[in-house]
């Protein structure tokens, strides 16, 4: 039947074909007439094969018929029927048990069998009293396959001696809905535990059935019991569903059936929203006697919360009791269970929880003597608690670290100064595991980069033992994002900071690992703020870059910066052979800025195909201090028709990290009207952008060296309207920026609006609020 | 030196020495401060080079055990026998019956007077104890170091003069085994003799024999305390969890026939103790062929579910197999149990340890409703289901012979007279096949085995 289904389907799409259609029915007619050989075969091979006593033939027709049963027909199958009764009701268990799975595998639901159906359910009910659970359960399946033509017959089984043959029976006849009513309250007071088991299927829509059902869930035997509770969700009817949950809830005090309950709360889904605090509160008991075969107490937690639907934290206030007051163990069952509730939901007790971690951190170190003696050990120790997670200050750590950590420590106001806060009470322990955490981590995110920060901000009092721990860490971050986002604030650090840690960040800097055009760029901005602390980077750091320099570029650009010797720079230059245009012009500008021949050619260079070209000539004419202001409507147009060129992604993305921060950088350098410059800016193509979001993080730099806050009052105000809390993943570096030159402006308005934001809901945009605002009054 | 080739005692002798040694029993041991015993001595110094048992040329037990180097303070016992004294601290019968673990000090009278104080040297001994009763002795009978009804076994005294010593024997009184009251039985103590360093070729041999010295003043009676033994069901359990491999026919049979009348809640109780007892190293048990007898005695609570069942202690991945067995690895036929060919079955992971899966057969199965009494002879089962899918479906790799296996667990079920009937070669169960069909084996449910007609 299949295949001519198929080739109906195929061919019917060319049905304007009579000699494909003519094709088409020879084939189905050849197909039938096989079946029927088959069938007639085989049944011609069953009726003889009942004709002898011996075994033997029987066997083999049963396995020819096994190796068929997917060509028989439920005609043939209907046919057969009278011989395969027959061979059910011998006394031969092998038998038996064959014919059997040959029925199994025919799918009799899809059969209409008419009276063979019930032919064979009165071959199969005897069965129902066999020894083997395997042989019950596969008759129980072949009755509800042929529940069609109803179980009347069973249900004499109801009332046999066997419980195997009742409990069987009544299986089948739940399975199926075919259970008479008055029979169920009788078979839930059955006296064997069988029969109440299946009892458990059966479906109550009454008040009385369902008393009967819950009684079930606690019977004296434990199978019982496990069972009814495991059906009670799939087998009570609707309006009873919140009974049945309170009813599950009063058996969670019970160990034994307890994570049963669980389970079946779980299955209730939303209906059982109510027991979730329930099941929550069990954390402070002896949570052991939840871990049996159905899972531990956590997991269980978890499925329940899946399936049941999110919970917040408020609605289960005894994890967070718990937090604050349980002992270490429930704690940490707590804190677990914690983390399989939705992330919003943790609003407003994440603080409670770090603490409470803290707390037991500390605990725990006093407890380990060793601590204090072996630094080895305390390594061990804390790395030991970062692989388990399985004391509370192990999880503490790892909420500050992992992903969730950066949504996390915005919900709750201080967490900016937490990572201060452990550093000062646990002291070195804190930066080893911070130390290991960053080691092992596959990527930083820019939460951690900035967390990372603050922790170096508060080095004070680095103990010596820890800087190599410490220039591991710092050494480990070689990405792009973090030459963006930190290298200028390492360089802040380098002067409070002990010798060797000095020592350890220069080194870094001047690691291979980073590339030397973000160096560059770095050290030319904060150069221009801060001359002994640009000096000292190059003259340390700098110069270990030197013999790993590849270009003429760098080379002079190298010599320039560390020796200052123009003309042994330009000489090299001079020397150099395949040195793109590019690379020359960069590199006489390297070494000197002003040199009279750079404009003409950055002016000429300026109109050249290549971006690259354009950018450096741009980036050229913002470096001299001859005046080329003439020239800052010629940079404008060249650089709006590279932007014009580009797609909205283009000019994000590429531009973005190479000639947007050059243009800023050049105009506003290059304009010395303020006023002008504004217009400049206003005219930008990134204004008309949908996010503005290449306006957002370069201009603030330009408009730092330019000193010309004052004139982008508009600017500011929308880049701090700009700034969303919820939607925002940076580490709010720029923001903090705009913030500087909103309080630059002297504007009252932008004042008092960073104001404002040293009070958001946002710790850690209101902590750097209050750290500009502290910078600021520090510099008035 | 004495030396005797064999020491006897006549019962008289005997009493004379349990009413003196009746002073020195068990309970009422000499006295030996504590002080003496944490007195520094001389260390045994040298490696043991092998150790071995074999007859000695009288053809009479014996363990030799070499050192690579002279043993020094290790005590010649000659002259001073006399005044040795052995103090039995205690003595423990296993709860298989089948082992006897007894440690005592031997303890030497102090010069110039009657205290004792610990014979500070490594010295061979022999321990024997006699398994008949003290109170049940036929008065003829003799003590002796080596006689059928004693148990022994060797140890060395440590530098304190302690010594612990296992014996191993198979208790046949079983009354003793299991009775509530505590039994009194002599122990001997001899010492053996240390070979000559000199002629010795890599070191110090010792040598313990049958016909070691006997120490006189050993000869006591000695308290066995009742034990908890493990009770009848148990035993049979035992017998087919020792190990996997005995796990399949009758021993299984017996152990499911003996545990199902118990009831779930005491059955359980039963292989709880059981398994307890196991973990603990009272006796060497398998936890895979316990949780195998479980899957056999318990079926699943639910008649529509069997999946969990299934996967406990898996060792049938394919599903097409599966199906076929589902009992995993179980097929149980005219109540005649199959265990899936061991070498097919492959291993899930880690085995399972005691009572890993105790609570799951405790909450989600119930007690099988009738013992295992099978129906039909098994040559004929086999043979009968050769062809079928069940054991078509075992896949069959180079190696493997799933056929022999299954074969080798019917003759398990043979009875001793049908085998040698059958005999052995290659024909073994074509024979089997034809003395099935000539006179098929009947199961004796009072037996618990299968007979011959």
């Amino acid at each position: 039947m299949h295949i001519k289904a198929m080739l109906g389907g195929r061919l019917g799409l060319r049905t304007e074909i009579p000699g494909l259609m003519l094709a088409y029915r020879i084939l189905v007619l050849t197909l039938t007439g096989f079946q029927c050989m088959i069938c007639t075969s085989a049944i011609g091979q069953v009726q003889d094969g009942r004709r002898t006593e011996d075994p033997t033939p029987r066997l083999s027709i049963l396995s020819s018929l096994e190796r068929r049963s997917s060509q028989l027909s439920p005609q043939s199958v209907a046919r057969m029927a009278p011989q395969l009764c027959e061979f059910l009701s011998k006394d031969d268990a092998v038998l038996r048990r064959r014919v059997l799975h040959l029925l199994s595998q025919l799918d009799l639901s899809e059969m209409r069998l008419g009276n063979a159906a019930e032919q064979m359910q009165r071959a199969l009910l005897p069965l129902l009293d066999d020894s083997d659970y395997f042989v019950r359960r596969q008759v129980v399946e072949l009755l509800c396959d042929l529940a069609d033509v109803g179980l009347e017959l069973s249900k004499e089984g109801l009332n046999a001696a066997s419980p195997l043959v009742r409990s069987a029976t009544a299986t089948a006849l739940a399975r199926c809905n075919q259970m008479p009513r008055e029979k169920g309250m009788d078979l839930m007071a059955d006296a064997s535990p069988r029969v109440r088991i299946a009892a458990t299927y059966i479906r109550a829509d009454d008040e009385t059935l369902l008393l009967a059902k819950l009684k079930l869930a606690e019977d004296e035997e434990l199978s019982v019991a496990m069972c009814a509770i495991a059906s009670l969700a799939s087998t009570v009817d609707e309006q009873f569903d919140l009974q049945a949950v309170e009813y599950l809830v009063g058996l969670l005090d019970q160990p034994k059936l307890c994570s049963a309950a669980v389970l079946a709360l779980a299955q209730f889904g939303a209906a059982a929203k109510s027991a979730l605090p329930a099941i929550a509160s069990h954390a402070e008991h002896d949570y052991e006697c939840y871990n049996d075969e159905l899972g531990n107490f956590v997991s269980l937690f978890e499925a329940a919360s899946k399936r049941i639907g999110p919970a917040t934290a408020r609605e289960i206030p005894s994890l967070i009791e718990i937090v604050n007051s349980g002992n270490p163990q429930q704690r940490t069952l707590a804190l677990q269970m914690l983390q399989s509730v939705d992330m919003p939901a943790i609003e407003g007790i994440a603080e409670h929880v770090l603490q409470a971690a803290i707390g037991d951190y500390e605990n725990a170190r006093k407890q380990e003597k060793l601590l204090n003696s072996k630094p080895s050990n305390q390594e061990l120790y804390l790395s030991r608690l970062h692989s388990s997670r399985s004391a509370n200050a192990g999880l503490a750590l790892y909420f500050l670290w992992a992903e969730e950590a950066s949504v996390w420590s915005r919900e709750f106001d201080g967490a900016i100064g937490l990572p201060t806060e452990i550093f000062a009470r646990t002291s070195d322990e804190f930066l080893i595991a911070l130390g290991n955490q960053v080691l092992n981590a596959n990527r930083l995110d820019p939460e951690q980069i900035h967390q990372m920060q603050e922790i170096v901000l508060h080095l004070d009092e680095v103990p010596s033992k820890w800087e190599e721990k410490l220039h591991k860490m710092l050494m480990s971050l070689t990405s792009a994002d973090f030459v963006a986002l930190t290298a200028s604030l390492w360089c802040q650090t380098l002067q409070s900071k002990t010798a060797n840690l000095e020592a350890k960040l220069l080194e870094m800097l001047a690691s291979d690992r980073l590339e030397i055009s973000d160096f560059i760029s770095t050290v030319r901005r904060l150069g221009l703020r801060s001359e002994p602390i640009r000096k000292r980077l190059l003259q340390e750091s700098w110069r270990p870059k030197l013999r790993n320099l590849s270009n003429m570029e760098q080379i002079a650009a190298a010599l320039y910066y560390v020796s200052k010797d123009r003309s042994a720079a330009i000489k090299i230059l001079q020397n150099a052979r395949d040195v793109k245009p590019r690379e020359l012009l960069r590199g006489v500008a390297s070494v000197d800025p002003n040199e009279k021949e750079l404009v003409p050619l950055a002016l000429e260079m300026l109109s050249a195909k290549d971006d690259a070209d354009v950018q450096c000539a741009i980036q050229v004419l913002g470096l001299t201090e001859r005046d080329v202001a003439q020239h800052a409507d010629l940079i404008r147009e060249r650089f709006h028709q590279i932007a014009r060129n580009k797609g909205d992604g283009e000019l994000e993305h590429e531009l973005g990290r190479g000639i947007l921060p050059e243009y800023y950088f050049a105009l506003a350098r290059i304009t010395e009207d303020p006023k002008i410059l504004k217009d400049y800016f206003r005219t930008s193509p990134f204004r008309t952008q949908r996010r503005g979001a290449g306006e957002r993080a370069y201009l603030p730099d330009a408009l730092l060296n330019c000193g010309a806050a004052e004139y982008f009052v508009t600017e500011i105000s929308m880049a701090l309207d700009a700034i969303d809390p919820r939607s925002h993943a940076a580490i709010y570096e720029i923001e903090s920026k705009w913030m500087q030159l909103a309080l630059l402006s002297e504007d009252d308005n932008l004042k008092q609006r960073v104001v404002s934001f040293t009070k958001s809901s946002d710790s850690l945009l209101a902590s750097l609020a209050r750290k500009r605002l502290e910078e600021w009054k520090s510099e008035n | 030196m004495k030396t005797r080739r064999e020491i006897t005692f006549g019962y008289r002798k005997c009493l004379r020495y349990l009413a003196f040694l009746s002073l020195l029993t068990v309970v009422q041991a000499p006295t030996c401060g504590a002080q003496d015993l944490q007195r520094a001595d001389a260390e045994i110094e040298g490696r043991l080079v092998r150790k071995r048992d074999d007859a000695s040329p009288d053809g009479q037990w014996q363990t030799q055990i070499v050192y690579d180097r002279v043993i020094e303070g290790l005590a010649e016992p000659s002259d001073d026998l006399e005044q040795l004294h052995v103090c039995v601290d205690s003595v423990s019968l296993n709860r298989l019956g089948n082992q006897v673990n007894a440690s005592g000090r031997v303890l030497k009278e102090m010069a110039g007077s009657k205290e004792l104080e610990p014979y500070r040297f490594r010295m061979p001994i022999t321990v024997a104890i006699e398994t008949t009763p003290a109170d049940k002795q036929n008065g003829e009978a003799a003590f002796s170091l080596l006689s059928t009804d004693s148990i022994h076994g060797t140890a060395r005294t440590r530098v304190d003069g302690s010594f612990e010593v296992v014996l191993g024997y198979e208790w046949k009184d079983f009354k003793v085994l299991h009775g509530e009251e505590s039994y009194r039985f002599a122990v001997f103590l001899g010492l053996s003799h240390q070979g000559d360093a000199a002629t010795a070729t890599k070191g110090t041999v010792l040598t313990w024999t049958s016909n070691d010295e006997l120490l006189p003043s050993s000869l006591q009676v000695v308290e066995m305390p009742a034990n908890n033994p493990l009770d009848e069901v148990q035993i049979k359990l035992h017998a087919a969890c020792r190990d996997t491999t005995d796990t399949y026919g009758l021993k299984a049979i017996r152990a499911i026939n003996a545990l199902q009348p118990l009831g779930k809640e005491r059955a359980l109780a039963k292989i709880s103790d059981y398994q307890a007892s196991a973990k603990a190293g009272d006796f060497r048990s398998n936890p895979m062929a316990i949780t195998w007898i479980m899957k056999l005695l318990f079926e699943p609570s639910d008649l529509g579910d069997a999946a969990e069942f299934s996967r406990i202690a898996q060792r049938i991945f394919e599903p097409e197999v599966q199906a076929h067995w589902p009992g995993d690895p179980w097929l149980v036929i005219s109540d005649i149990p199959l265990r899936y060919p061991e070498a097919v079955g492959m291993s899930s992971g880690q085995p399972p340890k005691f009572g890993e899966h105790f609570e799951f057969f405790e909450r989600r199965c119930v007690l099988r409703y009738r013992k295992l009494h099978p129906a039909q002879d098994p040559v004929l089962f086999l043979k009968e289901l050769e062809d079928s899918a069940p054991i078509g479906s075992i896949p069959r790799g180079e190696w493997d012979n799933p056929l022999g296996d299954l074969r080798a667990q019917v003759f398990n079920l043979i009875p001793e007279s049908r085998r040698k009937k059958i005999g052995l070669g290659e024909d073994a169960w074509e024979s089997a096949c034809r003395l099935s069909q000539e006179s098929p084996l009947k199961w004796n449910r009072d037996l618990e085995r299968f007979e011959e007609e």
